[in-house]
């Protein structure tokens, strides 16, 4: 049997991260639960896998029964965050059930055998190297929109990961795409442990969002290493352990188009603007929106055969020869939202191929994306 | 609202028809074009052997026991789509309302052509003309302010004629026809009116609205308008479309999946020619089956990015073939395109080179079917398939979705 008391704060934070790894749609499967057990007389970890991904938090309590307990998590974690901000104490019954007390609220909630919970096998000494939650969260932004989210493309369905170690630092390399567009970006880490040359992961883009919410705490680093099938995360009181996918990513250096004759200037804010003005018309089966780029102004133009037609435009830096292109203005708009500068490059050679978004302070980043056929 | 100005025109005996100006010793004899003189049925009749009461769709056994004397051609696909191709051709010269309603079968509205090329019937005489010249091809065409009127009058001008029913006329056209020609009257609603004493069109129209909405529901006032020669359905070309499709009902059932490949294969190529010639992209493409026993199997697949290309529709359909169990043999198969877009879609970062390649000759390709037809250049397994496998049946003749028809918009 177990019996513990801990803070509500404690049990709530690490119940809110674990909502995203348990299976919330069944109450009775072991993976909707989160395995508690006592790790010694003043500390409890908290457990919950989706097989992908295993999520474990360590937390103070006051364990007075020394034992595990598996509670359905979603449940547990709507109650939890409902109760006042005191002292909370569970207790495993004898039918698996929970019991729950906190002042003067009392509850049962349903819960199974805790040895039905997946075994989780200790990991062997770990390898980290370090990096400051601002610059993951800069990559993770940077990328996550642009992966793939056609399950029939599995290889497309993740971030592409890579840490190379640059003598005392590490470069942190994340690519995505989803086959029409692609995002690379790279910041830099420390500490390099025992990272040697380089290493590399695909991590889903729901374990992606998994880790972010993971990052939600007062620490400003985290700690990354590399083990086998998983990419672990380090942070705070919480250890994300992620499976790679077992895909080959594709070779994205091959599509990052290198010789490019045209380079436009574009001011972000103005494009920005002009973009979602001229969208308001886009076919929403299509997204697409013509741009045509001319010495020294560039127009912007959309029609709907069920609404109507705009056209728009803006002053640019621009000398070379007239080109006309269409995009998927949503494309566009993503990466306005995530470059940093305020200026923006497009270069792109003619209206069949990439278009490449670069902007000059943001070094580390390239955004390319493919027209549509006009 | 203008009255339209609409011109049905079909190729007479068409199959049957590309037989005999491909062999001359046919000409002037009675053809039949069928299959297996025993299993199979008769995909066409040349006038030659329809005294003897040879009819399409009639089993070849019958068929031969009616007229022993008749030379049986086994069907060539590849050159019926050629011959369909360069028709279709001449119709987008005149207009560019074409709605297809089968390989050898079209409405088109001429409303706006007439100021460019004179009254209609001077149109439908210039195409006939045309598709005689450049097509070898005897076609016969009606032409009326509704459609439904104007299918009726190609078929009474036929063969190798044409008749124009004005609107004003229509009525009295119409009257002395048996109610089995209007447009959605079966075997079952014609007993129905048979045995009210209404057996012409004429009956219907001067019958009791009241009693035909009473005993027929919404099928009654639908007949009642096409008797008195309302007909607002327009002519509805593939770029308005929703769906664009082809469909072919194989004169003996097939089993080998490798043959319906080859099928639809070709079906695929038909109907990217088509979005290509309406300047449309598929998001989906759907994979029809009809087997043996008449129950019927479709399997739908996105497509992404949209495409307008053969080749593409063919892997998507291939695959869903791939996946289905083929436990009784295939009587029909159909491919069609959904969600159509004017807007060619997304291009792909992986296989930019491979796109910009299939654009070129996708272009190419269609260039030179459009000068000399579109057997000039095929794809490797029709050749062998066109010859033996290509076995189309003739539609009904107002099928709602005959060999190459769509959904309208």
């Amino acid at each position: 049997m177990m019996e513990f008391t801990a803070n509500k704060s404690a049990i709530e934070a690490g119940l809110y991260k674990a909502q995203g790894v348990v299976d919330k749609k069944s109450t009775v499967n072991i993976l909707s639960h989160v395995l508690i057990e006592s790790l010694s007389a003043t500390e409890i970890r908290f457990t919950c896998t989706d097989y992908d991904v295993v999520l474990t938090g360590t937390y103070p309590a006051e364990v007075t029964q020394p034992g595990k307990m598996a509670v359905n998590a979603k449940n547990l974690y709507e109650v939890v965050r409902m109760l006042p901000d005191a002292p909370v104490q569970l207790s495993r019954m004898d039918n698996h059930w929970a019991e729950l007390r906190c002042g003067s609220s009392k509850f049962k909630l349903m819960g199974l055998p805790p040895d039905d919970f997946p075994e989780q096998r200790p990991l062997e000494e770990l390898s980290w190297f370090t990096v400051s939650k601002r610059v993951l969260l800069d990559l993770i932004e940077r990328t996550l929109f642009s992966v793939s989210h056609d399950e029939t493309r599995p290889s497309l369905n993740g971030v592409f990961f890579r840490a190379v170690r640059d003598g005392d630092d590490v470069r942190l390399l994340m690519v995505s795409t989803d086959g029409h567009r692609l995002s690379k970006s790279e910041g830099l880490g420390s500490d390099p442990g025992l990272l040697q040359g380089g290493a590399e992961a695909i991590l889903h883009h729901k374990a992606v969002s998994e880790l972010k919410r993971c990052l939600e705490g007062p620490s400003t680093d985290v700690k990354i290493a590399f083990h086998r099938q998983n990419l672990c995360f380090l942070a705070d009181e919480v250890m994300l352990q992620v499976r790679k996918l077992d895909e080959a990513f594709p070779e994205y250096q091959k599509v990052i188009p290198k010789s490019l004759v045209k380079g436009i200037d574009f001011d972000r804010a103005e494009l920005t603007a002009a973009v979602r003005r001229i969208a308001t018309l886009t076919s929403a089966k299509t997204n697409i929106i013509r741009l045509e780029i001319k010495p020294g102004r560039l127009v912007l133009w959309s029609a709907n055969p069920d609404a109507g037609e705009g056209r728009d435009e803006i002053a640019i830096d621009y000398e070379g020869e007239e080109l006309v292109v269409g995009f998927n203005y949503k494309y566009l708009l993503d990466v306005l939202g995530v470059i940093h500068g305020e200026k923006i490059v497009l270069s792109i050679n003619d209206q069949y191929s990439p278009g490449l978004l670069t902007s000059p302070d943001d070094e580390g980043s390239l955004f390319v994306i493919m027209p549509m056929r006009l | 609202m203008t009255p339209r100005a609409i011109v049905h025109v079909d190729l007479d005996a068409f199959y049957a028809s590309v037989e005999q100006r491909d062999a001359p010793e046919l000409r002037g004899k009675p053809v039949i074009v069928g299959g297996h003189p025993q299993r199979g049925v008769v995909l066409a009749a040349s006038y030659e052997v329809r005294p003897f009461g040879v009819k399409s769709a009639m089993p070849m056994a019958q068929a031969v026991r009616r007229a022993p004397q008749a030379i049986v051609v086994p069907p060539r696909f590849a050159a019926y789509v050629a011959a369909s191709e360069a028709v279709f051709g001449i119709f987008h010269d005149v207009t560019p309302e074409v709605e297809p309603l089968s390989l050898d079968e079209a409405f088109l509205d001429v409303t706006a052509s007439v100021s460019l090329f004179g009254p209609p019937a001077t149109i439908a005489r210039q195409i006939r003309r045309r598709i005689f010249d450049e097509v070898g091809l005897a076609a016969s065409a009606g032409i009326a302010s509704v459609k439904f009127v104007a299918k009726i009058a190609s078929d009474h001008a036929k063969p190798n004629g044409q008749r124009e029913v004005p609107p004003d006329g229509v009525i009295a056209y119409l009257a002395p026809l048996p109610v089995s020609r209007l447009w959605g009257v079966g075997p079952k609603t014609e007993a129905v009116l048979l045995a009210a004493g209404l057996r012409t069109i004429g009956d219907v129209a001067a019958v009791d609205p009241t009693w035909l909405v009473r005993t027929l529901g919404d099928l009654g006032r639908h007949l009642r308008a096409l008797a008195q020669g309302h007909d607002g359905r327009p002519v509805v070309p593939d770029r308005h479309a929703k769906s664009v499709g082809a469909e072919d009902t194989f004169e003996e059932d097939v089993r080998d999946p490798a043959r319906l490949r080859v099928h639809l294969h070709a079906q695929a190529l038909r109907v990217a020619r088509r979005l290509r010639r309406a300047g449309l992209f598929a998001r989906g493409v759907e994979l029809k089956l009809k087997f043996a026993d008449f129950q019927s199997l479709s399997r739908h697949v996105r497509l992404d990015p949209a495409t307008d290309d053969g080749h593409a529709l063919f892997a998507a359909v291939g695959a869903l073939l791939a996946k289905v169990p083929l436990t009784r043999a295939v009587r029909l198969t159909g491919v069609s395109a959904h969600e159509l877009t004017p807007s060619a879609g997304q291009l792909s970062l992986f296989d930019a080179p491979a796109q910009a390649e299939r654009r070129r000759l996708n272009a190419t390709l269609d260039d030179i079917a459009a000068r000399f037809g579109k057997a000039a250049v095929v794809t490797a397994d029709l050749v062998e398939g066109g010859a033996s496998a290509g076995h189309l049946v003739d539609r009904s003749p107002f099928a709602l979705r005959s060999d190459d028809g769509r959904g309208s918009g």
